[in-house]
């Protein structure tokens, strides 16, 4: 069979993943846009947050512009940090119960009478995790950052102070969003020994994912301490979190936390991982 | 012509219990096949065996393919439909035409989009919100609008009211099957499907019990209605089951040589429905040809 047909079957089982995940994938982060956007709108019609937003963009225009050009990456990170955190909650979620929601809902034989390959049906939930979910809190983010930049814009030109810091603004605006943009990829792309455990669970486990992808972990954990004497793994574990807590990164932070070889280590154990899932998911007694 | 579908010594045990027990048929290209058998005596595992969805000991050849390997390469030429309510629940109608068009590569959208116009089925609704007959009847739309070789249906109409029951039946035969084509039908409701049938199978602890073409059994099976002074003589002739009607008995014979029986009276052919129940019963005293 052709690539056509294959690229057109996974688009299909991805719009499957969004009609059948809509709430984690769209309304979790349409209702965090809303709720800053009312947040936003409250505050700055009145007058102490009206006040404290001009005295800071005063700030910033004068001192000097890489140190503004930093303040202002801070702002758009920590904004970011409110739409993209809840992400690190719903994509485990999903992992654990997409495979583990096809077998043992009623629904398994409509999924197994179907000639898609257990491969493309496990890439599908893959790229959903990786790709679409952090893409769909990212697109919201981006309109909420629209408003954000409306309402700067008219703060600084009814303030009088100038385009020099509006042009910073817009600049550091692009800046914040391919780091973001970068960082959301970078991260799933880290996380993926949890991404591929997570879902070699969903493809076994008879009953309560949950207990099986948390318990083995910490049975691990604990048995290497009892028989070793040694913490190895849960220091493993430590260090393959969330790689930085300020998404104010620059370029050179970036690729200093992810490009190195525990990131290669990741992907390798992460994508045997997946395969495992892969192969687990024939199975449907 | 080759067999579409052969099972030699199909076997699945569930810890003690052996749900498949060396079971041994074949189906041909074009037959409407019966798998009967009472609740438990192992046919949805024999379908799910057919579909590669367990693993199972013995040869199995499916539409030229083994179905513990690759299973999605088979589901293009085969098709399913489970009982009732296997759609997922959350799926839109509209959702579930795109998503069969997006994976399926012989799915027909204008025949599916067709089959559905005549339901009262709205595109909007969600499987939730519809009845189990529409259930059914939205399921076999989009089943019949593939162009399979095969198509498997287990226990398709388990649970639904007499009417949806008799179209669900008329639809597939007027509009799906073809010489072409191959069903095979389980279900322990023997009576509305024995019309259709080509060949049957009868199913019990596991073991297919009886393998015939329909057009085989008048040969072989005879039954006769005889009132109570000839019922010793009736039983000389071996019958495999009898039973009362009306203070007489109708007695049932396997037996190729028809000629013999002829001393008793006129002879016809049980209904498959009766025949069943003979099996059922009979099949744990005798050897049986399979």
């Amino acid at each position: 069979m052709n690539m056509e047909f294959h690229i057109k079957q996974l688009r299909t089982l991805i719009f499957r993943e969004f009609w059948e995940h809509k709430i984690a994938i769209f309304w979790v982060p349409v209702s965090i846009g809303i709720l800053c956007t009312l947040a936003l709108l409250w505050g700055i019609t009145r007058e102490p947050v009206y006040d404290a937003a001009i005295n800071q963009l005063n700030i910033m225009s004068s001192i000097a512009q890489p140190e503004a050009r930093v303040q202002l990456l801070g702002i758009f990170g920590m904004v970011s940090m409110l739409f993209l955190a809840p992400l690190y909650l719903t994509i485990p979620i999903y992992l654990l119960v997409c495979l583990y929601d096809d077998r043992k809902t009623g629904a398994s034989l409509f999924w197994y009478s179907l000639p898609v390959s257990n491969a493309k049906t496990v890439a599908s939930k893959l790229l959903t995790a990786l790709v679409l979910m952090p893409l769909s809190a990212i697109a919201i983010l981006l309109l909420f950052f629209m408003l954000l930049l409306l309402i700067s814009t008219v703060l600084i030109l009814s303030s009088g102070l100038g385009a020099g810091l509006l042009w910073l603004l817009i600049q550091s605006f692009f800046n914040a969003v391919l780091l973001i943009v970068s960082v959301a990829i970078l991260t799933g792309l880290w996380l993926l020994p949890f991404y591929g455990w997570l879902l070699l669970v969903s493809a076994f486990a008879r009953a309560v994912p949950f207990f099986w992808a948390v318990g083995v972990v910490i049975a691990l954990a604990i048995a290497e301490r009892v028989v070793f004497s040694s913490s190895y793994f849960s220091t493993w574990l430590d260090s393959r979190g969330i790689p930085y807590q300020n998404l104010s990164v620059s370029w050179t932070e970036l690729v200093g936390a992810f490009l190195n070889y525990d990131m290669l280590y990741g992907l390798v154990l992460g994508s045997v991982l997946i395969v495992g899932a892969i192969y687990m998911r024939r199975y449907t007694d | 012509m080759s067999a579409i579908i052969s099972a030699q010594g199909l076997s699945k045990s569930y810890g003690n219990h052996k749900a498949l027990s060396n079971a041994n048929f074949s189906i041909q290209p074009g037959a409407i096949t019966g798998l009967i058998g009472p609740n438990g005596a192992g046919k949805t595992t024999a379908l799910r065996a057919l579909l590669g969805l367990c693993e199972f000991t013995g040869d199995l050849e499916v539409a030229g393919r083994d179905p513990r390997q690759d299973r999605h390469l088979l589901m293009e030429d085969v098709c399913f439909i489970a009982d009732v309510g296997i759609l997922p629940k959350w799926l839109r109608v509209s959702q579930a035409i795109d998503f069969v068009d997006g994976v399926h590569p012989r799915f027909n959208r204008e025949k599916a989009e067709r089959l559905l116009a005549r339901t009262e089925i709205k595109r909007t609704s969600k499987i939730k919100e519809l009845s189990k007959g529409m259930v059914t009847q939205l399921h076999l739309a989009l089943v019949m609008a593939i162009d399979v070789r095969l198509l498997v249906l287990d226990e398709p109409t388990l649970g639904l009211d007499i009417m949806y029951r008799k179209e669900f039946y008329d639809r597939l035969l007027g509009e799906y099957y073809d010489a072409e084509k191959t069903v095979v039908i389980s279900t322990h409701q023997v009576e509305e499907i024995e019309n259709l049938l080509t060949q049957l199978l009868f199913i019990q602890h596991g073991r297919i019990i009886l393998d015939i073409a329909m057009d085989e059994l008048p040969e072989r099976f005879h039954e006769v209605i005889l009132s109570a002074e000839r019922f010793e003589e009736a039983r000389y002739y071996n019958p495999i089951y009898e039973r009362d009607v009306l203070g007489r008995k109708v007695f049932l014979f396997d037996t190729l040589d028809a000629g013999r029986l002829q001393v008793l009276g006129e002879t016809r052919t049980p209904s498959v429905s009766d025949l069943f129940v003979a099996m059922m019963t009979h099949a744990g005293t005798t050897g049986v040809r399979s």
